[in-house]
């Protein structure tokens, strides 16, 4: 049979459309995007070979990665630690930089996909801790999670991986496929007093 | 409750999933003694005080933790990941 | 109508807004500023409802959140809001307000007759008097008192409101914010602390609002409303109005309720009405104040009779009085402040009564002065009136009774700390004699108390200790705090001599008004042996109504105490448990109701099912295709048995990715899978596929699935639907817990790949046709148990598995999610000319039983694999979780419940799961029940029903005769006991 293109479908397709929901306030409080192109690994590191994994991530993303509950990296490549001696990492778009990765930790890390499996959300804006706070249990004041922390929790019955990628701020969420809709829905019903910008 | 995952930081006990007697639960013993299989999986203490229980950090780092909890006021005076036998990092 | 009123002038309401409201159909105005039930007060209404049980008139009791009589109906419709306590509801326009519990009006109450047999409903009267004939509790009894004793209505259309959950982080916490809570909050805000401040009150200041004292030689309420914008305005302060901290629980949580919009018609749009509050707090003050107590006298319920504090928060506060001719009874000091601020809001004072003979002579010499009458040493012994109070007989300190003609009587029977957050976590209040009252104990972790909650009875004793739990607090979170001047304030008299029940006048003496219990039942519990305060609690419902006993409990363990002849430390006190005020079930459940109830997990084929028409089914967490209608068919079997139809003699296509898929990796991965299952799977060779059991460490099954092979030190592992997140918990406690030296790393990939089913005589030559040319997926390069990273429709990374459920050749395909749907359309697509169809959850079900293989019915927790006729799989070789304890000899013996198939003798019977398997010949009893019946389907196949069952014996009575009595459904049908595998039992088409 001949290639032929295969649709693939984001976890929140026909879901997340670019406009205005919620409160008219004229200024979003709320800004929602979904990111749709990407690819995801998670590196769990073979026994006692942690240190050699976070070498070689670290060079891979250009910048210090720890062995702890935090983000690293740069626009195009995230790794954010997800339990001790354990990442997720996430490269915008085709992903083509994962293979390079993928090589280097032969044998010194179990690599496996994950991209297809999860739902990328950022969320920004000034009321955008309000609207959060709202399912997520954990300290999101500007003066306790800063730029670069990063948390596994739950959110709306879901589990979550919530990091502070800047101090606009904004919030990446990563969380799982199958209930997409769901945490969509609650976000929208929790951002919406504050108005929200879907862009 | 709140309890310190060692990875994590302090969450509500809604994160995790609670199993029972640390002590017990992870000496799992050898050979093929029934008696004592039966010792290991069913027998447990029921202390009014300090208690080491394992935890499971489902919603956070998928650890399975150490809890040293006091039974009566449920105040924790120590988590540690399993996988060390609960030795080491306080609450 | 009392001759209750507006004053003309005073208050902090605003008096530039007037507001209209409804009561009970009839039209009134307040202004901004005033509760619903100072507005009653304001158009004249003392008689605002009627008693639960006595159906006798009531009136305000109190201006806060512990008023046990003023209950009403709020709106109507969808929004109709039953049992709101009008003393905390704030006026809005258009607000509609019923009051409840009275039948058929306010005025006329024919249940009223109740209260002329108070006897025969005296405490208890539900254990002694509805307890025979048993019948007549259902037909009789019970609607009877339901119609009797009701507490409102509630809608009965769906809340078309929204409410919110919403979590919070601070250093400290401040509950309240009365002049000590403001004056912590301040002293700890100002160090740089994290505060939030909470109130459930609209206006900040707590009792400096409903009195006179000055602070800093200005109003009180003007200090509050000073303290509050400073408050509001540090970006380190949340200052939360309107919100009732509930609860303590471990830990430092605090939960909270903000009425965001109870106090609009309408919440604007997209806004919730409440919003319910954990707050995470590294310190808490608790800065509650103190109820006022009611004495206990003779009809002390009739309306116009209100506690002395909440008659001077109405005039105060609201501008509004409870009459024109007020009487002051009172034990304490605090009494008499009532009848300056009323005398000197110009309302008429007939008598002040105070049961003290010792009263310093200070105390009211104004009033003295201006000529009201002072009775010292003296009681009120019984109010008269019906619907509204029109006189007190007084006793005076010789014992001669005379009648005073007032139509509002302030009571004060001293102050009792709000202790009830310091018992959430067990922590006893203990009694203080010089108090009067129960003052904090055992305090819940990282909690301190101050002001009136804690004893600190006058304001600049509650503004020293607010200050100084403030700085102390601040200081423990390694904050400097500032030295700033106390505000001045006085120390205004505040002694008191208990005084809990007035005797000797006739009719019932109220102990808790919401529950209608007197003075008369506590003595009678006592008498008839409920002598704990647990006990009489219980027998009498004292304390037990929506209030929980807010004005009622201390008055009735001093009583029980007296009854006892005992002090009241020696009765002790019942512990408060949470929500402090009653919280609504929408607060509780917040986003999550109707379809959001939980998250539900959609499958990557969702949207190709949903394309096909699946009737989609809730099935755990997932929504699942269980059918595919088509024209013409009537119901589900129509649908799933030509579903059946097609997998058996063409192929069919189903959605199976709600299976548990886990990577798992690493050098020691064999080890692991051969130490949790009780099969062997470091033999199984790499690009092969093997069914594997495992067993819990008690013995009995724990789940089942298909590992696969994909390089020495990589597997992918298979669970069931239902169990995947337990068994990647149980794969981690092994891992973790019990072999941390193994180097083994596991990921949940179920997620991750979308998982297809393709199954039929002419699946191999639909999937030729999408599989990439490179991969050769004949019979001999791709056997049964095959399993191989692939590619499919020109490079998609796919993985093929051949293996079968439904007993046909079969593979079942992985893809990436994001391709599922499409992956699934081009193999329909794909097998169009071959008559492919998409199957759903009930065809698979009936090809699994005709197949004999088990699912949930049969592993459920208490069969062994051997029970399942699986024991063959059990490894004597190696040692893995359950091995040992499945030999103990109650699992091993030959009678135990095996699987087998079943059949019923006459072919066109029905046959049902959970039937009961009872000898033919012998009575449908526990004795003879042999096993049960665990999973039916009508085959079409067979034609005919065919079941699964468990069996005494199990594979031993194969060939003999049953019966299946099912004696709910009234069916008993006989059976023959078969081999479960009715389909193909060789195996032989699975190997096509």
């Amino acid at each position: 049979m001949a290639d032929r293109t295969i649709l693939n479908r984001s976890a929140l397709a026909g879901l997340a459309k670019p406009g205005v929901i919620g409160a008219p306030t004229g200024n979003p409080g709320v800004r929602i995007r979904e990111i749709t192109e990407f690819a995801a690994i998670t590196v769990i590191a073979r026994r006692g070979r942690a240190a050699e994994v976070v070498e070689i991530l670290s060079r891979h993303a250009g910048s210090p990665v720890a062995d702890a509950a935090k983000r690293a990296g740069n626009a195009s490549l995230s790794i954010t630690g997800t339990a001790p001696g354990q990442w997720l990492v996430v490269a915008r778009g085709a992903g083509n930089e994962l293979d390079n990765m993928r090589a280097d930790l032969n044998g010194i890390a179990a690599v496996t996909d994950q991209g297809d499996g999860r739902l990328i959300i950022e969320v920004c804006g000034a009321r955008a801790r309000d609207a959060l706070a709202k399912g997520i249990a954990i300290d999101l004041d500007a003066s306790v999670f800063k730029a670069g922390d990063a948390a596994q929790t739950s959110a709306a019955h879901t589990g979550l991986q919530i990091a502070l990628i800047d101090e606009a701020p904004t919030f990446e969420m990563i969380s799982a496929r199958s209930t997409a809709e769901s945490f969509w829905s609650w976000l929208v019903a929790s951002a919406a007093e504050y108005g929200i910008e879907v862009v | 409750m709140r309890i310190r995952c060692p990875y994590c930081g302090e969450r509500s006990n809604d994160e995790f999933t609670v199993l029972g007697d640390a002590d017990a639960l992870l000496t799992r013993p050898s050979g093929e003694n029934i008696e004592a299989f039966h010792e290991y999986v069913y027998q447990r203490t029921n202390p009014a005080g300090l208690h080491r229980e394992l935890w499971y950090h489902s919603a956070g780092c998928r650890r399975w933790l150490v809890v040293t909890r006091d039974t009566r006021t449920h105040e924790i005076t120590n988590v540690a990941f399993a996988n060390s036998r609960g030795e080491g990092a306080t609450a | 109508m009392s001759s209750a009123g507006r004053l003309p002038t005073g208050g902090l309401i605003d008096r530039a807004r007037p507001i209209q409201f409804r009561f009970d159909g009839r039209s009134m105005s307040g202004f901004a500023g005033d509760t619903l039930a100072s507005a009653l007060i304001g158009n004249g209404v003392g008689l605002v409802g009627r008693s639960f049980k006595y159906h006798r008139p009531r009136g305000i009791l109190s201006a806060g959140s512990e008023e046990p009589n003023a209950l009403a109906e709020l709106r109507s419709g969808a929004r109709r809001e039953p049992n709101t306590r009008a003393t905390t509801v704030e006026l809005f326009d258009g607000l509609e307000a019923q009051s409840q519990n009275r039948w058929p009006s306010l005025g006329f109450d024919i249940l009223a007759l109740n209260g002329l047999a108070g006897g025969f409903l005296s405490a208890g009267f539900y254990y002694k008097t509805f307890m025979w004939p048993a019948a007549f509790w259902e037909k009789v009894y019970e609607p009877l008192i339901r119609r009797a004793a009701g507490l409102g209505r509630s809608a009965s259309a769906e809340d078309p409101d929204h409410y919110d959950k919403a979590h919070a982080h601070c250093d400290i916490l401040v509950i309240g914010a009365g002049p000590a809570g403001l004056m912590a909050a301040l002293t700890a805000a100002r160090s740089g602390a994290r505060v939030i401040l909470a109130d459930e009150d609209s206006l900040p200041g707590g009792r400096l609002n409903g009195e006179r004292h000055e602070i800093d030689g200005r109003a009180g309420s003007k200090w509050a409303a000073t303290a509050t914008a400073e408050l509001a305005a540090m970006p380190n302060v949340r200052l939360m109005r309107r919100t009732t901290i509930f609860g303590v629980y471990d830990g430092g949580t605090y939960g909270a309720v903000e009425r965001v919009n109870d106090h609009v018609a309408v919440p604007p749009p997209f806004q919730p009405r409440q919003r319910m509050w954990r707050i995470y707090a590294r310190r808490a003050i608790l800065a509650a104040g103190a109820l006022e107590r009611p004495l206990v006298f003779a009809n002390n319920d009739r309306p116009g009779i209100m506690l002395a504090g909440a008659v001077r928060s109405y005039i105060n506060r609201f501008g509004v009085t409870p009459g024109q001719r007020l009487a002051v009874f009172t034990c304490s000091d605090n009494g008499w402040r009532a009848a300056a601020d009323a005398a000197a809001a110009g309302v008429s004072i007939e008598a002040v009564i105070d049961s003290r003979s010792d009263v310093a002579p200070a105390l009211g010499a104004d009033l003295v002065a201006r000529g009201i009458r002072i009775f010292r040493g003296a009681q009120v012994i019984r109010a008269l009136g019906s619907r509204a109070l029109q006189a007190i007989e007084v006793r005076d300190h010789t014992g001669r009774v005379s009648s005073i003609l007032c139509d509002a009587l302030a009571m004060s029977g001293g102050w009792s700390p709000v202790t009830h957050l310091t018992s959430h976590l067990g922590g006893r209040p203990v009694w203080s004699e010089a108090h009067a009252a129960f003052v904090p104990g055992t305090l819940p972790p990282g909690m301190s108390v101050v002001g009136a909650a804690n004893g600190a009875m006058t304001l600049a004793r509650a503004l020293a200790s607010g200050r100084d739990a403030g700085a102390r607090t601040a200081s423990d979170l390694d904050r400097t705090v500032s030295d700033a001047p106390l505000p001045k304030a006085d120390d205004e008299p505040a002694s008191v001599r208990a005084l809990w029940h007035v005797s000797g006048g006739r009719g019932p003496a109220f102990v808790d008004f919401q529950n209608d219990v007197t003075a008369k039942d506590v003595g009678l519990a006592n008498r008839e042996g409920y002598r704990s305060v647990e006990l009489l609690k219980r027998y009498t419902t004292l304390g037990m109504a929506t209030d929980q006993g807010k004005t009622s409990n201390v008055n009735a363990l001093a009583i029980l105490a007296s009854e006892r002849a005992q002090p009241v430390a020696a009765v002790g006190t019942t512990l408060n448990r949470p929500p402090y005020t009653p919280v609504a079930i929408g607060a509780l459940a917040g986003h999550h109701r109707g379809k959001d109830f939980r998250a539900t997990r959609l499958s990557p084929l969702h949207e190709w099912a949903r394309e096909q028409g699946a009737a989609f089914i809730e099935s755990g967490a997932w929504l699942r295709a269980s059918w595919f209608p088509r024209p013409g068919e009537n119901d589900w079997l129509e649908s799933a048995s030509r579903e059946v139809r097609a997998v058996r003699s063409a192929v069919g296509l189903t959605d199976v990715s709600t299976l548990g898929k886990i990577d798992i990796q690493g050098p020691d991965a064999a080890t692991l899978l051969d130490r949790v299952y009780c099969n062997t799977f470091s033999t199984l060779q790499v690009g092969r596929a093997r069914y594997g059991v495992m067993l819990r460490e008690d013995g009995f099954v724990m789940d089942d699935g298909t590992t696969s092979r994909l390089a020495a030190d990589h597997f992918v592992m298979t669970t069931t639907t239902a169990n995947a997140v337990g068994i990647m918990r149980h794969l981690e406690f092994c891992h973790q817990g019990l072999w941390p030296d193994l180097d083994v790393q596991m990921a949940s990939v179920s997620e991750q790949w979308a998982q297809l089913a393709i199954a039929g005589p002419k699946s191999r030559e639909t999937l030729t046709r999408i599989v990439d040319r490179q991969h050769d997926i004949s019979d001999a390069a791709f056997p049964y148990l095959t399993a191989r990273e692939i590619t499919v429709l020109g490079g998609t990374r796919a993985r093929l598995f051949r293996i079968s459920y439904s007993g046909e050749l079969a593979y079942e395909l992985a893809v990436p999610a994001g391709v599922g749907s499409a992956v699934a359309s081009a193999i329909m697509e794909a097998g169009k000319d071959l008559g492919i169809q998409p199957y759903g959850l009930e065809a698979m079900g009936i090809m699994r039983i005709e197949k004999g293989h088990v699912a949930g019915n049969e592993i459920n927790g208490q069969t062994t694999a051997r029970d399942l006729g699986l024991g063959k799989m059990m490894s004597r070789k190696k040692d893995y979780i359950g091995r040992v304890l499945a030999e103990r000899p109650a699992l091993v013996t030959p009678d135990r419940w095996g699987l087998v198939g079943l059949k019923p003798v006459d072919w066109t019977s029905r046959i049902r799961a959970g039937a009961h398997l009872i000898p033919i010949g012998a009575a449908a009893t526990t004795a003879n029940d042999l096993g049960y019946v665990t999973s039916v389907a009508f085959s079409p196949t067979f034609e005919r029903w065919i079941g699964l069952g468990l069996i005494s014996g199990g594979a031993s009575k194969h060939g003999t005769r049953i019966r299946l009595v099912d004696l709910l459904r009234g069916t008993d049908v006989e059976a023959e006991v078969c081999d479960p595998v009715f389909y193909d039992p060789k195996g032989e088409r699975l190997h096509g």
